[in-house]
């Protein structure tokens, strides 16, 4: 009985449904955006520490609700405009399928690695988002369009940090991803598929988000672009997280 | 339902009216130069491209900022701004404290963005209020005020799923266009695809609604295309049920079809171009208008929102005009933020709210999301407009004079202000020619060219093209050239039928059609080529075929990456080599008179005989020395209906009577040998060449419209031109216009042939032309990426002559590099000095790099055209920016030859001229945007990406030079060399350019070389001035009476 | 002498710019005519003023008539047809009685 409680309490920070709507909620309310960089961080790393700190044993039901809150929020993200909730919807997908890493026995120290590298580059996305607002009054997709014309340097940045959110190599996501699947392959091949599903809806809700403010025509109002300080800081953190990614790869395959 | 046969003519008639606002998309292999707005020309300049503006949605004038860096350039006369402001102000209420003309030069030049915006929630006392730092009026905002402002936006001028796209962001009108684009590229395919449409002879609607019925993609997305098509089966009645369904009242449905037509104005105006092609070969096998265009459609259209209104459902979207009158109506709080939402005007921090409200459809939360919306647009509008304004009065010091006007002369301030931004674009323009005016008369000398003593070394004809002012300039520096200015085709029009090849090309305007045939033969015996030729046919089909890749890249694929290899890295050299492989043209004879009965009767025989022979072949595999020429004349006689019976071929082959028949019968179904055909042949060689007479109209004709009747030196050349690029769909808008799209060289040696001739020489005589016998007309071609000047047909040449060729050589050769040198710099990614002979090679590698997506800049910067001696303009440099047509109105009493020179050549340098206007203005709009992206469609045009619309205009590499303008978008600054009256007269007869000058399409200017005055045609009235005053215009006079 | 039988028919006169002579000819096959003449190079007054005749460098500038004999009944479709056409542009078309011998010839 504790052990549900216990499961569904770590069930706010390692969303499953319908926990899960407190995440977003959360991010909604908040307006600062180094707040909400911050809870990005320490959101995922709650719900590990309850469940490792408690050493529950995870029963064999969390596997196919934590399938269906990352499917579900994943499919919801392909018609999300707002960046911000588009943000929070990929965080709940991803962290989701942090059960599925427990159930399968990975160490402490990996999982808290895996949680990190999942929220690196969302916390990114937070900061841009954070920029766009300051730009253009919102983070929003096809209400301005054509960045790529109008600040390059940005629309750089944020094309590369939305790639890293979405698991594509040589970021960790990726191969936290594809351990996942190769584990799950053999024993539960339902989950594979549907892991792959998901990755797939996570790429082109990313490709729909780019679209949405990358290409186009750009307006003739003159944007200020990021400066040199913070495109070499952006840079150096994904470079840090491609290290990561391979240094990764090297413990996990 | 069906349409009476009135009903059905009618809409063929409306949608026929509705397409003339849609220009000609001419296929690509002879790229046409028109102005995109031609159906308007009736309308003045000023009014017709506000029109093209709201029909095709693009740009008509530049930028403020690219007038502004053309401002900080010189290129903009300021006097002649200012006085054009100064005009405006005059016409406005004076206001108080304000200098209005300050505070207009300063709009126009300090700052860059729009100052007045468009409010539609915030009034001007709203914008006063925060001018003066007060807080806006608390007032409720009725939404009421927005029906106008929304039924004007939705429902005129709006197709209805573009409404709906508008307030429900439901994406039809791209899924639509993308439908029937592929359409259109599945039936007008003319070679390209290996798998073709079935049914293509029944028609465009009528094939393309067997496969709709039948398409099943379609069917399982849920559009009842099938139920749509089952109501009629004209196009017609399709159309008529559509816009019923629609609900548009019959009154606006040549509009709404323009409006459908315009949205893919290249497809539309391909189609239009195809259908009133007649002779095409494809438009007469697979027959398509435009009524099939908006039938398909309509139908998709249709199809598409009812499936979007069962996708939504329990939501209900409007999908039909009087659906979203009811919505803008009853509804009009979310319809105005469904309006904002998804036509993206939406500011955006509370994009996210009104989002989440319209999805929970509450209509109190509505209500409250609208009103919170309206205040906060009110305080953007007004704050915005507020800051633009402030900002302008801050930089002239009129802040105070700003906040001091009452409420009345405030409005008059932002009323003057918009109506300046409304016309700014024509100011920049006027002032810009006012600049490129001056320019020309402060160069143009007046003085007449003294008597020669002795005939020129040689005289030159190059074609009116911009780009031989350039290489005409370094000829005359050369040596003693003289050069003259004709239309590219020389005043010859005549359809080409070359050797090989099995049809015609037209070497003339688009707007002649040629009556005579000339015929390209070869000198020497006829040597099989078939084999080399085959060879390039077979490697060039391979990649065609669908299996093809597969198979050719185990066997031959190494062959073609070395090709690629080639011409990547060393472009140069490897086409010298290359070319090295391929046999040589053989030397080849015009033929250009006209064949008489017993020539006509003999080159019909010999064909016949060839085909009878071929067929013998293929069908019986009989050998060439067992066929005798007896056997094959009996089986001509025989086939033609003369002879009963051919046994000679029967007794070779050990055929029986049935075999025997069914070989003649082959021989005339299949082979057309008989006699009816024979007749029509007989006709079409009819058409071959020229009299006599025609030949001396049309040598008489050229030399006396460029004023050269004697003094002829002894070698007249005759400067056909072309151009050579690699990879390169736009390989014809750099040949000439005058031709048709084609290189100029035929029709030169065409002329050359005619003028060499002793017959035309001595009826030219008549005429009042004196060829001396020793002046020997040669034919030559410019090629305009490379500047190479080569001669042809030295083989005819009298020998007396061999000794000056050398001469002329070195001429052509030294003005060939000079012209490089000077072109060079302007090619170069940053222009780096070279010598003459280093430049020369440099342009070379031009014409033959695949990856050039810029050869040459082609007729990039036109600007002038002038219609006079060669005099009036050789002392200065017009850096290759003028059209040249020489012209000597002393010749010209009764100013027949001075309209046929404006009624062609002008018309034609007209249409260049808009081309380059326009693409250059809106790129994207207008002109086809970047050839980086460029896809070939059909074999007739060019798409963007995988699916777009035919891109209409000129690419983006043509017109601008890294992002900005590169070609200076002016109208056509026109100079006709003669005295006043004698220009006036030609001008009026030719009503197209009569209305071309009073609706200021061109800018003319006429020269009185007897008077020593220079005339402007501004607005209505002839302006004159004394010629050395020419650069001092007088702008009040020009502008003051209105 | 053989018999001639008269049959009456419509003769319909259209006169429109040569530019427009594809549009025209299409609509009357559309309508069913059986065949029409055509002359060109007319020249003429209308509200748009004196319109010149002679052949310009450009055929589209020129004036022309299409005649054909058509069965009554098709007059007023063909009327209704062209009535989009000539609200936008100038040009007109007259209607007349008139008898021809070989009334096959003109029934589609």
């Amino acid at each position: 009985m504790t052990e549900s409680i216990i499961i569904l309490l770590a069930g706010i920070f390692l969303p499953l449904f319908p926990m899960s709507m407190v995440f977003n909620a959360v991010i909604e309310s908040i307006k600062h955006a180094w707040l909400r960089a911050v809870l990005f961080v320490v959101w995922p790393l709650c719900g590990l520490s309850i469940v490792l700190y408690s050493k529950v044993v995870i029963p064999a039901w969390v596997l196919p609700l934590a399938l269906t809150t990352s499917a579900l929020y994943a499919l919801r993200m392909l018609s999300l405009r707002e960046v911000n909730q588009w943000n929070g919807f990929l965080a709940t997908s991803l962290w989701s399928l942090l059960w599925l890493a427990a159930m399968q026995d990975t160490s402490e120290i990996l999982l808290y690695s895996y949680a990190l590298s999942m929220s690196a580059p969302l916390v990114l996305l937070v900061l841009l988002s954070a920029g766009l607002e300051q730009r253009f009054g919102a983070a929003y997709t096809e209400l301005y369009s054509g960045l790529a014309r109008t600040i390059p340097r940005f629309a750089g940045v944020l094309v590369t940090v939305v790639v890293a959110a979405i698991a594509t190599p040589l970021f960790p996501t990726f191969f936290i991803m594809l351990d996942m699947v190769v584990e799950t392959i053999s024993a539960t091949p339902f989950a594979a598929m549907v892991l792959l599903f998901i990755w797939l809806l996570w790429s082109w809700a990313g490709a729909r988000l780019i679209q949405g403010l990358i290409v186009g025509r750009a307006s003739d109002i003159k944007i200020v672009d990021m400066n040199f300080t913070t495109i070499s800081l952006f840079s150096l953190v994904l470079m840090a997280l491609i290290v990561a990614g391979i240094y990764l790869s090297g413990v996990i395959l | 339902m069906s349409l009476s046969v009135g009903q059905r003519l009618s809409i063929r008639s409306m949608i026929y009216v509705a397409s003339e606002a849609i220009p000609f998309f001419y296929p690509m292999r002879t790229f046409i130069h028109h102005n995109p707005l031609h159906s308007l020309e009736d309308l003045p300049f000023e009014q017709a491209v506000q029109e093209g503006k709201r029909l095709f949605h693009g740009r008509v004038f530049l930028r403020r900022q690219d007038y502004q860096h053309y401002m900080e350039q010189g290129k903009v006369d300021s006097q002649d701004l200012a006085a054009q402001v100064a005009a405006y102000v005059s016409k406005r209420e004076p206001i108080p404290g304000i200098d209005l003309q300050q505070w207009l030069q300063a709009l126009l030049t300090k700052t860059e963005q729009k100052v007045v915006i468009r409010r539609n929630i915030a009034s001007t006392e709203d914008v006063q209020r925060v001018i003066n730092n007060q807080d806006l009026k608390q007032e409720a905002f009725s939404p009421d005020s927005l029906l106008p402002y929304l039924r004007h936006e939705l429902l005129e001028d709006r197709p209805v799923y573009d409404a709906a796209d508008a307030l429900y962001g439901t994406e039809i009108v791209t899924e639509l266009d993308e439908l029937v684009i592929k359409s259109c590229l599945d039936f007008f395919d003319e070679g390209q695809s290996v798998w073709s449409m079935p049914g293509r002879r029944r028609g465009f609607f009528q094939a393309w609604r067997k496969v709709a019925n039948r398409n099943i993609r379609l069917y399982l997305r849920g559009m009842h295309i099938k139920d749509i098509l089952a109501v009629d089966d004209t196009p017609e009645g399709v159309i008529a049920h559509v816009m019923n369904a629609l609900g548009i009242p019959e009154e606006r449905w040549v509009d709404y079809f323009t409006r459908e037509l315009a949205q893919l104005h290249g497809w539309s105006g391909f189609i239009r171009w195809r259908w009133n092609a007649k002779n095409y070969y494809w438009s007469k096998r697979y027959p398509a208008d435009l009524i099939d265009l908006v039938a398909i459609r309509l139908t998709f259209a249709l199809a598409l929102l009812s499936e979007r209104q069962d996708e939504w459902g329990f939501k209900d979207i409007a999908t039909s005009a009087l659906e979203l009158e009811e919505a803008i109506e009853s509804k009009t709080m979310e319809t105005y933020l469904r309006y904002e939402l998804h036509g993206k005007r939406i500011l955006p921090a509370m994009a996210k709210r009104v989002e989440q409200t319209l999805a929970r459809r509450n209509a109190s939360q509505i209500d409250k999301t609208f009103n919170e919306y309206v205040t906060y647009k009110r305080q953007h509008e007004a704050r915005t407009q507020a800051d633009r304004l402030q900002m302008l009065a801050e930089s002239i010091n009129q802040l105070d004079a700003l906040r001091a006007l009452s409420a009345d002369e405030f409005s008059d301030l932002l009323g003057s202000l918009l109506m300046f931004e409304f016309s700014e674009g024509m100011f920049w323009l006027r002032a810009m020619e006012a600049h490129a005016i001056k320019h020309l008369l402060t160069g143009v000398n007046i003085t007449p060219p003294e008597p020669r003593h002795k005939r020129p070394f040689v005289q030159a004809l190059f074609c009116i093209d911009t780009r031989s002012e350039r290489i005409r300039r370094h000829l005359e520096n050369a040596g003693d050239y003289q050069t003259y200015g004709i239309a590219g085709f020389f005043g010859v029009p005549l359809s080409f039928m070359e050797l090989g090849k099995g049809s015609e090309k037209h070497l003339c305007p688009v707007l002649l059609t040629p009556k005579n045939l000339v015929l390209e033969m070869t000198v020497a015996d006829a040597q099989d080529v078939h084999a080399v030729t085959a060879l390039e046919k077979a490697m060039h089909e391979l990649k065609e075929s669908v299996l093809g890749p597969f198979v050719t890249v185990e066997a031959i694929g190494l062959l073609f990456g070395f090709d690629m290899l080639g011409k990547t890295l060393m472009p140069q050299t490897y086409n010298h080599w290359r070319k090295g492989l391929y046999r040589k043209k053989r030397s080849t004879h015009l033929l250009i008179d006209k064949l008489d009965r017993e020539q006509a009767d003999s080159v019909l025989r010999t064909v016949q005989r060839a085909v009878i022979i071929m067929a013998i072949e293929q069908d019986f595999g009989l050998e060439a020395e067992r066929i005798s020429d007896d056997m094959v004349r009996e089986l001509r006689e025989t086939a033609l209906g003369r002879n009963t019976s051919a046994p000679k071929l029967a007794s070779v082959l050990k055929l029986n009577k049935q075999q025997e028949r069914e070989f003649i019968l082959r021989l005339r179904d299949n082979y057309r040998i008989d006699a009816a055909y024979t007749q029509l042949q007989m006709e079409r060689l009819a058409r071959i060449g020229f009299s006599l007479d025609e030949q001396v109209n049309f040598v008489s004709q050229a030399l006396y419209s460029i004023g050269l009747t004697k003094d002829f030196s002894r070698i007249i050349l005759l400067f056909g031109h072309g151009s050579t690029s690699e990879n390169n769909p736009y390989e014809s808008a750099l040949d000439c216009g005058a031709c048709g799209g084609n290189h100029g060289l035929v029709s030169a040696r065409v002329l050359a042939q005619m003028a060499n001739k002793k017959e035309v020489r001595r009826k030219l005589l008549t005429k009042g032309i004196n060829i001396p016998d020793d002046a020997w007309f040669v034919a030559a071609l410019h090629n305009t990426t490379t500047d190479e000047l080569s001669l042809y047909d030295l083989d005819h040449i009298p020998s007396t002559h061999i000794f000056y060729i050398d001469r002329l050589r070195n001429g052509l050769l030294a003005a060939s590099r000079l012209c490089a040198q000077e072109r060079l710099p302007t090619l170069q990614l940053k222009p780096q000095p070279r010598e003459p002979a280093e430049a020369y090679r440099e342009v070379e590698r031009n014409a033959m790099d695949w990856s050039q997506v810029r050869p040459e800049w082609g007729l990039s910067r036109n600007a002038y055209m002038v219609i006079g001696r060669r005099s009036l303009t050789k002392e200065m440099s017009l850096e290759g920016r003028s059209f040249l047509h020489s012209y000597d109105y002393r010749l010209d009493p009764m100013q027949r030859l001075l309209e046929n020179i404006l009624t062609g050549p002008l018309v034609v340098a007209q249409w260049i001229n808009m081309e380059h206007y326009f693409s250059t203005v809106d790129n994207e709009k207008f002109g086809s945007s970047s050839k980086v992206y460029h896809n070939v469609a059909g074999r007739f045009g060019v798409m963007t990406g995988g699916l777009s619309d035919l891109r209409t205009g000129l690419p983006s590499q043509t017109v601008l030079d890294k992002g900005l303008p590169y070609h200076e978008p002016l109208r056509l600054i026109t100079l006709i060399e003669a005295p006043l009256e004698h220009a006036r007269r030609a001008v009026e007869s030719v009503v197209t350019v009569k209305n071309l000058v009073l609706n200021d399409w061109i800018r003319l200017l006429v020269i009185d070389p007897e008077k020593q005055n220079v005339y402007t045609y501004n607005n209505g009235q002839w302006n004159a001035q004394s010629l050395s005053d020419a650069h001092e215009p007088l702008v009040e006079k020009e502008y003051s009476t209105q | 002498m053989k018999n001639l039988n008269f049959s009456s028919v419509k003769k319909l006169e259209i006169i429109i710019s040569g530019e427009h002579q594809a549009y025209a000819t299409d609509l009357l096959d559309n309508a069913g005519v059986t065949g029409y003449t055509i002359i060109n190079n007319l020249s003429g007054k209308g509200s748009h003023g004196f319109h010149e005749g002679h052949l310009m460098f450009n055929e589209d500038d020129v004036l022309i008539m299409i005649i054909a004999a058509v069965p009554e009944e098709i007059v007023t479709p063909i009327l209704e047809g062209l009535d989009p056409f000539y609200s936008e542009h100038s040009g007109v078309v007259f209607v007349s009685d008139i008898q021809v011998t070989r009334a096959v010839k003109f029934r589609g």
